[in-house]
């Protein structure tokens, strides 16, 4: 495809009387664009680079002797449900990560921690989205009335203790006093009546459903320091439910599109910088109440949503911390002095739901014991899962209330010989077949697992065809009942289980028709008494119950898996994925 | 030559209604309810609904276009669902680091491909022309998001001396920067090499060295001059390509370009955002296309009298 030539002359002629000829505006052209890419790459606003050495913050105060004194819990009722934790939230650091190295840690405003994980924060709007991205930000930037530790204990950290009325119905809350916003504005009594004004009864708060069964008035300022949350009914979970409720100040109520954006909290760090797509930069709050933390003088949180990038970045030396890590590039570094891996045991279940209203013969419970007794959780746990599991045949997980192992109840019934019986009784001697929806990618070995799934019950007579689908419409179709037997998952952020027992069972979110009266009563009445014991005791019979029908087969609970370099000194990860760098540490 | 410009700027705004339509339309037949995606999966019937009357959703489609539309022409391409803010004003935020990767891996394509392209051409079966060859397969044979992670962790892992991902410096730019380019410099030189080949047995390239011109002047002022036709035709309707198919490259390196606002609203089931990227990105490509064609026209006069 040759292209003949135009000659110079006749070029010129066509031209006309243009004073530049083709060839100097082709040079031109392409010269200034060579040059503008380049000044353009050299002269973008802001550098971004986690690399960047970090700018020297205000240090906070040195150590004290110990974190603020917590005030003793008002004298416990007989009801009382909490058992109020004295609150010493910097004390909470059960099983953190490991110090690797002795080396002393370097003065806070010297110190800077890159973190990156697979996910972006939408909103500086801590009431926004009940969204576990945001949550993490968040929690370092503002913080709750109370919080859970890693072995789900509740613990105070603007609250220094609470009581419940007697009926349950209204519970005290004396707040810590001394604490400031990071404007500057006190943290007292009107801000929790602001905060939970503009979550509750707002269409466009995250939290609106936390408050269904709250008076209209929810928060009554006794003194400034002292408020009560109020109740129309007992709710045994109530501080549970509010642990990601963030404390805004009076200024915010007003703010009820849920475009707060100044980002003041009372947390141990200031958000100064926030670029969705890009960082979130986070500086230690020098007035914050607990003294000597944080320990670190910045945070730079960056999202990179490839997994291998993400790695990679810690391999690289641009992220000091990851969070989600894959078993199997967790393999790839764990052996390397530079690096560690840092496991959390999740109150995260993975199951099996499955929909009682299309196909009869997954309603007959025999078929859903079958299922329970057809699948060997051990090769879960151990093979698939590489250890980063463990079996589980029942909920709530282990380390929350409601955990039990009372007979019947096993966290590994595998016994096939038991699943076939169970299925010739139902009249299904010859089998059944179903479809398995898999949601992909969005549970950790989830295809594998699900291939599992189909070998094993394959195995007793129940086929399953495997049907990955993408996350999104997969879940939507378990909440609106157009599947026949789906792979799910459920974290308890919270650290209570009523949530998820109420949505699942009693709820019935994802239309398994399960029907056992009793246990769903024993659901909904361990939530209104307060009594963690009592609670304990209804939640076993609800168990047992649930174990002779099960309307999920519970898998397993899952661990979790951070990487660090090794200069990271201590981290407390939290079994809800939301956690705090206010005592991480560097070395 | 004004009749020409109107001419194609009528077809341009065809184009760009038919991809409004087109992006409309798809977007809704996309799995997945953005109002559900905004509120707790246990959120009641009620909610959903709410929230989606809130968004607009619970309109006939029709309907919903004509309101997208009538705003549209207005400037007006609705709010982001995920980031909480104009969507216009988060493309165009998203722009700059988007044609900053662009013009980068556009000069890479350029200044590695025309050289290797001419020495190619001019060396023709050497060894040199054979390494071009292999390069120029391996460019267009090699998935963008292989290529990047390759490069990762040769230069950033292994070698430490390029950052792994992130923005902000020039050396942040040259992994991402390589990695989108590398399909263009490939094609580049397979078309100047082609290119070249054709015009070296031309008669006036004949004659220009019958005339004692050197090796120099024949091959880059006589010959890739009448390559030069072709190549803007293709760089200019690559450069559409690398705005809008930076998705992967940008979301590997995570480079806080238009292709990452695309990828999280495609996630998010952003409505407003996805349209709005998808339409932006297109009036560009249609815009890249009709200078490309006029600079074709300026370029090449017999175009501009045909």
């Amino acid at each position: 495809m040759g292209f003949h030539p135009v000659s110079q002359d006749g070029a010129r002629r066509m031209v006309g009387r243009r004073s530049v000829s083709r060839r100097r505006f082709l040079y031109q052209t392409v010269g200034l664009a060579a040059a503008a890419s380049l000044l353009a790459a050299c002269n973008q606003p802001g550098p971004t680079s986690v690399a960047e050495p970090p700018k020297p913050t205000a240090a906070p105060p040195p150590p004290t002797t110990a974190p603020a004194a917590a005030a003793k819990p008002a004298e416990a009722k007989p009801a009382e449900a909490a058992k109020p934790a004295e609150a010493k939230p910097a004390e909470a650091k059960p099983a953190a990560a490991a110090p690797t190295q002795a080396a002393p840690a370097s003065k806070p405003a010297d110190t800077l921690l890159n973190f990156a994980k697979p996910g972006k924060v939408r909103t500086k709007d801590p009431q926004r989205f009940y969204g576990l991205n945001e949550f993490v930000l968040h929690r370092n930037v503002f913080e709750p009335l109370v919080d859970i530790d890693q072995k789900g204990k509740l613990y105070g950290v603007l609250a220094e203790s609470w009581t419940p009325s007697a009926d349950g119905k209204v519970w005290t809350i004396k707040l810590r006093q001394g604490v400031k916003f990071h404007d500057g504005t006190p943290f007292d009594a009107e801000s929790v009546k602001a905060t939970v004004a503009r979550a509750k009864d707002n269409d466009k708060s995250g939290f609106k459903f936390v408050f269904k069964d709250f008076e209209d008035e929810p928060v009554r300022i006794v003194d400034k320091n002292t408020v009560e949350l109020r109740t129309k009914i007992p709710i045994a979970p109530l501080l549970n439910n509010i642990v990601v409720l963030y404390m805004v100040p009076p200024k915010a109520g007003d703010n009820r599109d849920m475009t707060y954006e100044d980002a003041v909290g009372t947390g141990p760090y200031r958000l100064t910088d926030f670029n969705i797509d890009q960082q979130y930069v986070m500086e230690a709050n020098a007035d914050y109440w607990q003294r000597g933390l944080p320990k670190i003088g910045k945070v730079i949180y960056r999202p990179i949503l490839e997994q291998s990038s993400l790695v990679a970045a810690l391999r690289a030396g641009q992220a000091d911390l990851i969070e989600g890590i894959s078993q199997e590039n967790a393999a790839t570094i764990k052996n390397d002095p530079n690096f560690k891996i840092i496991a959390s045991e999740l109150w995260q279940t993975d199951f099996l739901t499955v929909n009682g209203e299309g196909n009869p013969n997954l309603a007959k419970p025999g078929v859903r014991r079958a299922f329970n007794y057809g699948l060997d959780r051990e090769v879960i746990a151990r093979d698939i899962l590489s250890g980063d599991g463990k079996p589980l045949a029942s909920y709530p997980p282990r380390g929350i209330l409601g955990y039990t192992e009372k007979a019947p109840i096993k966290t590994n019934p595998y016994n096939v010989e038991q699943a076939k019986k169970e299925l010739a009784e139902a009249g299904l001697s010859g089998g059944l077949e179903a479809e398995l929806k898999v949601p992909n990618g969005q549970f950790t070995k989830g295809k594998e697992i699900a291939e599992y799934v189909v070998q094993e019950l394959g195995k007793i007579g129940i086929k399953l065809t495997l049907n990955l689908q993408e996350p999104i419409p997969a879940l939507e179709s378990f909440t609106a009942g157009q599947y026949e037997v789906g792979y799910g998952g459920s974290i308890a952020v919270t650290g209570d289980p009523d949530r998820y027992l109420q949505e699942r069972i009693v709820g019935d979110l994802y239309h398994t028709k399960f029907g056992d009266e009793e246990a769903k009563n024993a659901i909904r009445q361990a939530a209104t008494v307060v009594d963690p014991a009592k609670r304990q005791e209804l939640y076993e019979q609800a168990a047992v119950r649930i174990w002779e029908a099960p309307p999920f087969i519970y898998l397993h609970q899952i661990n979790w898996n951070y990487a660090a370099r090794s200069k990271v000194k201590s981290f407390t990860w939290a079994a809800n994925r939301i956690f705090s760098f206010v005592d991480t540490e560097l070395a | 030559m004004t009749g020409y410009v109107v001419r194609r700027l009528i077809q341009a705004v065809g184009v760009v209604v038919g991809v409004s339509v087109f992006i409309f339309c798809l977007v809704r037949l996309l799995p997945g309810d953005p109002a559900r995606m905004m509120l707790p999966e246990s959120a009641s019937a009620e909610q959903v609904q709410a929230m989606r009357r809130s968004l607009g959703l619970d309109q006939p489609i029709p309907v919903q276009y004509v309101i997208f539309a009538s705003q549209a022409v207005r400037g007006d391409l609705g709010r982001s669902l995920f980031y909480g803010a104009p969507a216009t004003e988060v493309v165009l935020g998203h722009l700059p680091a988007t044609l900053q990767l662009a013009g980068f891996s556009l000069s890479f394509a350029l200044l590695v491909a025309v050289p290797v392209g001419v020495l190619s051409a001019v060396r023709r079966d050497s060894i040199w022309d054979f390494l071009a060859i292999g390069l120029a397969l391996a460019g267009q044979s090699m998935p963008a998001f292989w290529l990047g992670l390759t490069l990762i962790l040769v230069f950033a892992v292994l070698l430490g001396v390029l950052p792994a991902a992130g923005s902000g410096s020039l050396a942040h730019l040259i992994l991402p920067g390589i990695t989108l380019g590398a399909y263009l410099m490939a094609l580049v030189t397979r078309l100047v090499r082609s290119g070249l080949l054709d015009v070296l047995n031309e008669d006036y390239v004949r004659t220009a060295r019958a005339k004692g011109l050197g090796a120099w002047a024949v091959t880059y002022g006589h010959a890739l001059r009448n390559v030069l036709i072709p190549l803007i035709t293709v760089v200019g309707l690559q450069l559409g390509s690398l705005l809008g198919g930076a998705v992967i490259t940008e979301t590997v390196f995570a480079w806080p370009g238009v292709g990452t606002v695309l990828f999280t609203a495609i996630n998010a089931r952003d409505y407003p955002l996805i349209q709005a990227s998808v339409l932006l990105l297109s009036i560009f490509f249609v815009l890249i296309n009709l200078a490309v064609d006029l600079l074709y026209a300026y370029v090449d006069p017999r175009i501009r009298h045909a």
